[in-house]
């Protein structure tokens, strides 16, 4: 595990350029909880640099769980 | 070395090279080549191992890929050398590294490929893998060579078939996919793409005692794999998948509209598993339905699981490969059906075409197919780099002696120019000898009989005779051509007439009829197909270097002058018939054409169906000296030939022919270019054909005809290929005529 980043990040603002950042901030192999609903579905994100490269877990949790 | 040591020397190296006049992508595959070159013997004298010279796939450039030379160290410790079997074409990845997709722009030149088997030809101290093992090597490019760590190769059970155990890594990444979803046994499991990497991790998911399982897909072509795969059942795009109520998706595609698919297919609080790498972004919408259904989407591509096995005390990789190939060799997992067309890596580029196009949908580099000595070469360390050749050039083979014993007779008929010329040929052909030579103006007849041998006859019925001579060869004015067939058949003897085989489409019937009737032989004299560059494209056009017939051009130039018309090129004989449209026929396409239109039909086969002409005559002159035809062959290729017979300064002509899969240049300077592996051209590269500007191409015509005489067969050039040759050229006159395009060969009743 790297020291310099977390297992997990939890994204709290549901924003697809900060789900991207929280993709990128995790550890390798590590999990991103998406807690708050997507702000901007029609926003474009990347899945293959991060989630899909460094086998991240993306686990999502409901809008009205957020 | 020190990143300033390093620039200044691939600096000095660029510098080197671009003296050498490698430029481009040339530039850039050279300076690849001299850096590998470097690497493979710093590695071998690290290891105190020598070299081992092969051939490797080499993406150059967009649409661009050939076998290149390479040299690879023997393998030192813990290495293996594999001698390469098969390599694995990734129908994904490869198909998008070749289309330039998003997240699969590797710079050029690149080496492709991933995944193979072989057999062991050396292994270093601790590598574990005996000499002569086969093996299954993940991580493996498209090489006919390659030494890699021992670790990476897993050894194939008995009665597995090697094209199978190739898709070694593909299983690898396909059963990481499996991995990576957590399949429990009963889970019900869904599958989104039937491509080999989709299909493999069904089937290997199928391994777990899944629940029901769903395959999903654009289209139902490959359905039945997946059926026999163990699928439970096949939905489309077309097919309504959100009752499918997975637990666990394995999305295979990379595509968003996959990634859709996956997540309406999923079970709510189910798992979804990219597999397929993401060919650009997508859209967070899919995210806002995987959130609404409180999916897991999880990573899987086989970075990951390295990363995996930096963490772990076993290798992963030789766990999933081992477990691959105990499968296949238990028989609990077929993949027959799945390791694609086998391909020769010589065709390489041909074969990424083929793939971008969807003509295949997976292949596999059956490296046996290239010559044993090409694939593994000793090479020695102070062996120089093969740097990419500025041009490969094919050898002129003999031509061969005549078959038959014996010699055949000859009368020539007319002793002006090309009777000269005519009458030389058939003096150093071995097979005949000029017996009789006659011409109306006695001077010329004479003047042949005083270089090459042979009597003169003062009359045509002394020349036509059938005690004295076997064959009539007819060099007379284009008119002339159809009478004297029919008075040298009436006489019993075989002919050959200069080209045409008339003035006209009525002259050509009424000769060949009158050979027919005979039962002797009729010839055209189109020597060009006998020149060596011609002959060696028929072998290459014959062995598919062209593949399907697209299209043509031939641009002739000849600067005649106005003494030609008057006397021919030498002005031995003066006579005006050329000029004279009832006498000649014609100008430009009859006299100069005819010869690229016999070649045309004798290389390909190809048949002209329609034909659009217009003309250009000179002020005051009879027959053209220009004309731009266009042309339609039966099976939709097409043509485009113009000739001149005034363009100052006659630039070269020019002549190309191309189909699917390769071009010839007949004019200027021989070459072809071939994406197949034919006749020793090296396939992707432009080749230069044989050359002889010395070589009298009339010498081998009429060692044919007289060897078809004497064995009595019909001669190569047969009369049905001289009339072929008339009716084109009578279409494009009556095209010229019409103004509109012409249907060939239907003249006149047949």
């Amino acid at each position: 595990m790297s020291a310099e980043r977390p297992a997990v990040v939890v994204e709290d603002t549901g924003d697809p350029a900060a789900i991207e950042r929280a993709l990128e901030q995790v550890d390798e192999l590590g999990t991103v909880v998406l807690a708050a609903p997507i702000s901007r579905p029609e926003a474009m994100i990347d899945l293959y640099a991060d989630l899909h490269v460094r086998g991240l877990t993306l686990v999502t949790a409901p809008p009205d769980d957020g | 070395m020190h990143p300033r040591v390093k620039a200044a020397a691939v600096s000095g190296l660029e510098t080197a090279l671009t003296s050498f006049g490698y430029e481009r992508a040339e530039l850039a595959l050279a300076r690849s080549e001299v850096v590998d070159w470097a690497r493979t013997r710093a590695q071998a004298t690290r290891a105190r191992t020598s070299v081992l010279g092969g051939l490797a796939v080499v993406v150059t450039g967009r649409g661009r890929a050939e076998l290149r030379p390479v040299d690879r160290p023997l393998a030192g410790a813990g290495e293996i050398t594999v001698e390469v079997l098969v390599s694995a074409v990734s129908p994904g990845t490869e198909r998008a590294q070749w289309l330039r997709l998003p997240n699969a722009q590797p710079d050029f030149p690149y080496a492709p490929g991933y995944s193979g088997a072989g057999r062991v030809i050396a292994a270093g101290p601790g590598a574990g893998l005996d000499v002569g093992r086969t093996v299954a090597v993940a991580r493996l490019p498209h090489a006919s060579v390659a030494t890699v760590p021992a670790s990476w190769a897993t050894p194939i059970p008995d009665d597995v078939d090697l094209a199978e155990a190739a898709l070694v890594y593909m299983a690898i990444i396909s059963g990481y996919g499996v991995q990576r979803a957590e399949l429990q046994p009963g889970e019900p499991l869904g599958v989104v793409g039937a491509g080999p990497i989709g299909l493999l991790a069904q089937r290997l998911a199928s391994l777990r005692q899944p629940g029901e399982v769903t395959v999903m897909a654009t289209g139902r072509r490959r359905e039945a794999l997946a059926l026999r795969g163990g699928a439970d059942r096949f939905l489309t795009a077309q097919d309504e998948v959100d009752g499918v109520g997975a637990v666990k998706v394995i999305e295979a595609t990379g595509d968003p509209h996959g990634l859709a698919t996956a997540v309406t297919a999923t079970a709510p609080g189910g798992t979804v598993v990219l597999l397929g790498s993401p060919r650009g972004a997508t859209p967070s919408a899919i995210l806002a339905d995987a959130q609404r259904k409180r999916l897991r989407l999880v990573g899987a591509h086989v970075s990951a699981l390295a990363t995996e096995a930096k963490r772990l005390e076993h290798d992963p990789f030789q766990a999933l490969a081992g477990g691959f190939l105990e499968a296949l060799g238990n028989g609990a997992l077929a993949a027959g059906d799945l390791v694609g067309e086998a391909v020769d890596p010589r065709e390489a580029q041909l074969t990424y075409r083929r793939l971008a196009r969807g003509e295949i949908e997976g292949a596999h580099f059956d490296w046996r197919r290239v010559p044993q000595a090409e694939r593994t070469r000793p090479r020695s360390l102070a062996a120089p780099p093969a740097l990419p050749r500025s041009g490969a050039r094919l050898t002129a083979r003999d031509v061969a002696p005549p078959a038959a014993e014996g010699t055949l007779r000859f009368a020539l008929v007319g002793c002006g120019d090309v009777g000269l010329h005519n009458a030389r040929a058939l003096a150093a052909a071995r097979n005949a000898e000029l017996v009789i030579s006659h011409d109306p103006v006695p001077a010329l007849a004479q003047v042949v009989a005083d270089e090459v041998g042979g009597e003169v006859a003062a009359t045509l019925e002394g020349a036509l005779d059938p005690a004295r001579v076997d064959a009539a060869f007819l060099c007379v004015p284009h008119d002339l051509h159809a009478p004297l067939v029919q008075e040298a058949a009436a006489a019993g003897l075989h002919i050959v007439v200069e080209k045409p085989l008339a003035n006209d489409l009525a002259g050509a019937r009424h000769a060949v009829d009158a050979a027919a009737e005979a039962g002797v032989a009729l010839s055209v004299c189109f020597p060009y197909r006998y020149e060596p560059a011609m002959q060696m494209a028929r072998d290459l056009v014959h062995g598919g270097a062209l593949g399907e017939l697209r299209g043509a051009t031939v641009v002739f130039h000849a600067d005649k002058p106005e003494s030609y018309w008057v006397g021919g090129f030498s002005g031995r004989a003066q006579s005006g018939w050329r000029s004279n449209l009832a006498r000649s026929g014609g100008g430009v396409v009859i006299m100069n054409l005819t010869h690229y239109l016999d070649f045309i039909q004798y290389v390909t086969g190809a048949r002209p169906s329609r034909v659009q002409a217009v003309l250009r005559r000179s002020p005051g002159s009879e027959v053209e000296d220009g004309v731009a035809m266009t042309v339609e062959f039966e099976g939709g290729a097409l043509a485009s030939i113009s000739g001149s017979a005034s363009t100052r300064g006659a630039p070269a002509s020019r002549f190309e022919l191309w189909g699917d899969d390769g071009t010839l240049r007949l004019e200027p300077e021989p070459s072809i270019y071939s994406e197949r592996a034919v006749g020793g051209a090296p396939a992707g590269r432009w080749c230069s054909l044989p050359e002889d500007p010395d070589f009298d191409a009339r010498v081998p015509f009429v060692e044919e005809f007289a060897a078809a005489v004497l064995e009595g067969r019909a001669p190569e050039v047969s009369a049905a290929d001289g009339l072929a040759v008339q009716e084109w050229v009578e279409a494009a006159y009556r095209s010229a005529e019409h103004g509109s395009a012409q249907t060939v060969g239907k003249a006149l009743p047949a």
